[in-house]
């Protein structure tokens, strides 16, 4: 197993450990690694690390799972919570039981998480593994869990609400065109608008009679813009294509990234920086598009 | 007050000169809360207190005995048991005669005055220059039977003679007539006679104090710390103070500034030996926090201090001020405007600007002023009377966005994004990625520049955290399980703040590092239990390194569930959803369908039930494996299973999907099925180890059928 231990590591390490915890010692400990605490909680929620509920500051780690993923050589990704010593155990696991046939892959690191651990077994030897490493067991999540996500309508996802925040909160204008946030534009124009937060920016929809608060605001540029392509989708490469400043929201995002149990792959374009989420199935894009209510572009 | 109906309605007056004087408030029943507390009060005869008497006119009358139980209760308050026998001063000062007062319910509008002429009235001793008509009292105290809680009856005479100490000034410590002056201002008479007076009998008056806290009541208020040093007799009262009035305001700016944060384990004493505010105290406070025999009596004066402090700090411009907050606005144009909702209505700021309802007021802050806000800091209101106040801001104000008031200046950001305004060229070119395009620059003063959004990391150290505004010592980072518990490997970093001397850090006994004012020493230390001292006692903590957590909770506390709350909020409780969830990766419902079989070798052939066969071929290694470095001439494919099919036959195996016979191979089929036949020792296996004798059976029987009929 590596010794090389990064920071994210060392986060997962802690919050296994804590097993739950409050925003400020998430925070605290965030700025005890250098890592920034809203973006590390996100990407570790959508690798199934760390579940966290937004209204009460809450976080809770779920119980270390394995999680068997489709076109990985059949491999079970090592998910959940990762307490110290855990690596160690499988280690011996894998070396010591010779009835055993698994074959663990040198953990691959990640920009901005964890380290990949895909544990190559036997499907018919998962049960003993996991019981040998009290190990929670979980067949294809991605797909799955985009089979229970219902189609995001304003209704369902957001508050109406007759007036947009204090005139005194900063607030920006997202223009889907350009892919831009600008102060462009008044009360009156309908579209949306992100207002300044503690936290981050809160999402508002203007439409013809009144103003929608969205929550979990990853919803917000699909609902606000049903007609953009926003997602587009390589079926010869299996990847899907996200603006970041249109990333999904919580659960598409985990839906996708626990395809490969990887954290999307960054890059730049002319309209700005977009996400490439792996091995993902023609099914699962159509899922995820349409739990979103947007159209699912073929990227090129 | 007209219509009130408390006793506190009118000020009290003094009835008579005699020694058992009473007050009579214009009162005719007394609350039940304040019985005892009146004239003719027979508690000090060790009896249960009679109801409140009507007097003359029907009138309810503090006393001296009432002021001494409160100001007992005030300044040395019973003690939890573990705490009984500590030592204590007797802090009176007047705060401390404010407090009795309120709890007595007294309305006085200088209650420490009052309290000063009902001393006088009963012992006489502005008017004798001498303390010596308490004697009598004292000595049929301290001979007669008495109830334990019986108040002595000097006990108030010596929070009078205190109350004159706290209000001496700087050099008061020297000049015993600066003791007698404010003695006699305490008590509103003087003597008649010049200096020398007679006050041989404060001593004993201190001892007798300290002997009936200490033996009476077996110290469940502390045991006083009676210092006999410094001058004559008077002193054992100036000992009790051990700082002024005004040390009062300097020990303010003094915990507001260093000791808000993180009071939890510093010693009040040592901080102050090693912060450059001890320089601002009178000489007396000094010289009790410098010298080692007087470490005792500072320190309990120190936390007396502290604890009666009310977190204000005082107006340096004279008059009380109230803090205000400014206010950026950044839509449609810039703006910056201030307010202070907790200063008086119809506050005149100047002659055009009034908080006429503060709580929700709102006033143009104009540009000219934000330059002087730079160097100066700004005041508005009249001199000597309320008024509002900004600190100097520096060349850099940073805001951070708060959800009921929008931006706030703040002098340390905690939210992760913020805006800055500043003046700072350097600052201008740091930031340049997040200035603002201000449509009307001409709001902003010449060489302002706004900047949007900025990542708080961005900033500098200095504004996201200065030296000076550190607390003077602090654990910081680490991964922290528990109050002082850390994983080890993993443990917090020691930062000093502004501190006057080096400071020295000790672990286990063991000296670990020195270090000066903003310097930091990471705490690499194994598991285990370590006792940590820095600067010399400044502060002490047992921390704890830990392999585990031994106290985790259970795994898998939040869920998120499936449903329109899920879209909104994100997980909860479990035990607050109903429906399917999960939990990171973990579904709730089961899996119920089919387990893909993985082969790692490059074609299969299946065979269906009608014997007809379809030959794969494994597919390229996904691409996503290939990009993490895990592809390679192993890797294994999944074959996907047609609903007919009875086997999978590789180069090696005959893998069983349903242990049965196909009723006539196809030529395919035949092939792959001789092939394996022909090994010396035919590998057969059933799909996912399910029934591996019957796939062993079927395997054989197809051979045999095979046999029996050659192709």
């Amino acid at each position: 197993m590596s010794a090389v231990v990064d920071r994210f590591d060392v986060l997962l390490e802690w919050a296994s450990e804590l097993s739950a915890g409050s925003w400020s010692q998430w925070r605290e400990a965030c700025g005890g690694v250098g890592i920034e605490p809203t973006l590390a909680m996100q990407d570790l929620a959508a690798l199934g690390h760390i579940e966290v509920d937004w209204t009460a500051d809450r976080f809770s780690c779920p119980p270390p799972t394995a999680a068997f993923l489709h076109r990985s050589s059949g491999s079970v990704l090592l998910t959940g919570a990762r307490p110290r010593g855990l690596l160690d155990r499988l280690s011996a696991v894998s070396s010591e039981a010779e009835d055993l046939d698994v074959f663990v892959h040198e953990p691959v690191f990640q920009q901005c998480g964890p380290k990949t651990v895909l544990i190559e077994v036997e499907l018919d030897d998962v049960g003993d593994l996991c019981n040998a490493l009290e190990l929670e067991y979980v067949f294809d999540p991605a797909l799955r869990i985009a089979e229970r996500l219902a189609v995001a309508t304003l209704g369902r996802v957001a508050h109406r609400e007759d007036w947009p925040p204090r005139d005194e909160i900063p607030r920006r204008f997202f223009n889907p065109e350009q892919m831009r946030f600008n102060s462009v534009g008044t009360d009156d124009t309908c579209g949306l608008w992100w207002y300044e937060g503690y936290r981050r920016e809160e999402a508002w929809i203007r439409d013809e009679a009144q103003w929608w608060q969205v929550p979990t605001r990853e919803y917000a540029p699909y609902l606000a813009y049903p007609n953009a392509t926003f997602l587009l989708y390589s079926p010869e490469r299996r990847q899907l294509r996200v603006p970041a400043r249109v990333p999904l929201p919580p659960l598409q995002a985990r839906a996708a990234t626990l395809a490969s149990g990887r954290l999307p792959r960054r890059a730049a374009s002319p309209l700005g920086d977009v996400r490439f989420y792996e091995n993902i199935s023609c099914e699962l894009a159509r899922r995820i598009s349409r739990s979103l209510g947007t159209p699912l572009g073929r990227s090129a | 007050m007209p219509g009130q109906s408390s006793i506190i309605e009118t000020p009290p007056r003094i009835a008579s000169t005699s020694p058992l004087a009473v007050w009579e408030p214009q009162q005719h029943t007394a609350p039940a809360a304040l019985a005892g507390r009146y004239e003719n009060d027979s508690t000090h005869a060790g009896r249960t207190a009679p109801p409140p008497r009507m007097i003359a006119g029907s009138e309810l009358t503090l006393t001296y005995d009432a002021w001494s139980a409160a100001l007992l209760e005030v300044l040395l308050p019973r003690l939890s048991a573990e705490r009984w026998g500590q030592v204590a001063l007797l802090c009176c000062d007047d705060e401390a005669v404010h407090a009795a007062a309120n709890g007595l319910g007294s309305a006085a509008n200088e209650p420490a005055a009052e309290f000063g002429r009902l001393v006088e009235a009963r012992f006489h001793i502005g008017h004798d220059g001498s303390p010596d008509r308490i004697r009598r009292d004292t000595v049929r105290f301290r001979t007669g039977e008495h109830d334990r809680d019986e108040v002595p009856p000097f006990f108030g005479a010596c929070c009078a003679f205190v109350l004159a100490a706290s209000r001496m000034t700087s050099d008061g410590a020297l000049h015993t007539g600066n003791y007698y002056d404010r003695l006699w201002e305490v008590l509103g008479n003087r003597p008649t006679h010049s200096s020398p007076y007679d006050f041989g009998y404060m001593p004993y008056l201190f001892q007798y104090l300290e002997e009936w806290l200490r033996t009476d009541i077996d110290g469940e208020r502390g045991h006083l710390y009676v210092q006999r040093s410094g001058p004559q007799h008077v002193g054992y009262a100036i000992n009790q103070c051990v700082f002024r009035e005004r040390d009062k305001e300097r020990l303010a700016e003094f915990f507001a500034d260093r000791v808000g944060r993180g009071r939890e384990a510093l010693d009040l004493v040592r901080l102050l030996q090693v912060s450059s505010d001890r320089h601002r105290l009178t000489q007396r406070a000094r010289q009790a926090i410098a010298a080692p025999e007087l470490q005792e009596l500072a320190r309990a004066a120190l936390t007396h201090a502290f604890e009666t402090w009310d977190g204000t700090r005082p107006d340096p411009r004279g008059g009380r001020s109230w803090l205000a907050s400014l206010h950026l606005s950044v839509n449609r144009n810039v703006r910056l405007t201030i307010s202070a909702p907790e200063a008086p209505e119809g506050l005149a700021l100047d002659e055009e600007r009034v908080l006429e309802h503060p709580e929700r007021d709102r006033v143009p802050l104009l540009a000219s002023e934000l330059c002087e806000l730079v160097t100066h800091g700004i005041r508005w209101g009249s001199t000597e009377a309320s008024g509002i106040y900004l600190p100097r801001s520096g060349e850099t104000l940073v805001f951070e966005v708060r959800e009921d008031s929008g931006l706030v200046w703040v002098s340390a950001p905690e939210a992760e994004h913020v805006f800055v305004l500043t003046c700072d060229r350097d600052m201008q070119s740091r930031l340049r990625s997040h200035l603002v395009d201000i449509n009307a620059p001409s709001v902003l003063p010449e060489g302002w520049r706004l900047h949007a959004r900025v990542p708080v990391a961005e900033l500098p150290t200095g504004l996201a955290g200065s030296v000076a505004s550190r607390p003077p010592v602090a654990l910081v980072a680490g991964l922290r399980i528990g109050t002082n518990r850390y994983l080890a490997g993993c443990g917090p970093r020691l930062e000093i703040g502004d501190v006057d001397e080096r400071i020295s850090v000790w672990v286990d006994d063991l000296e670990y590092a020195v270090l000066d004012a903003g310097g930091n020493v990471q705490l690499d230390l194994p598991v285990g239990e370590h006792h940590l001292d820095v600067g010399s006692g400044l502060v002490h903590w047992t921390l704890h390194f830990l392999e585990r957590n031994p106290a985790r909770p259970a795994y898998g506390q939040l869920v998120y569930p499936f449903s329109d709350r899920g879209s909104r909020a994100g997980a909860s409780t479990r035990s607050s959803i109903e429906g399917p969830t999960v939990c990171g990766a973990l579904l709730s419902e089961a899996y119920s369908g089919d387990i893909p079989l993985m082969l790692r070798t490059t074609n299969v052939v299946i065979v269906a039930a009608d014997g007809t066969s379809e030959s794969r071929d494994a597919p390229d290694p996904p691409g996503w494996l290939a990009h993490i470095g895990l592809a390679g001439s192993g890797t294994r494919w999944e074959v996907e299973i047609p609903p007919e099919a009875l086997w999978a036959l590789t180069a090696t195996q005959a893998i069983a999907i349903r242990p049965a016979v196909p009723v006539a191979p196809d030529a395919e089929a035949r092939a792959a099925i001789e092939r394996i036949g022909r090994r010396p020792r035919p590998r057969v296996r059933s799909l996912h180890r399910a029934d591996r004798e019957a796939a062993f059976q079927a395997f054989a029987q197809i051979l045999a059928q095979l046999d029996a009929a050659p192709s």
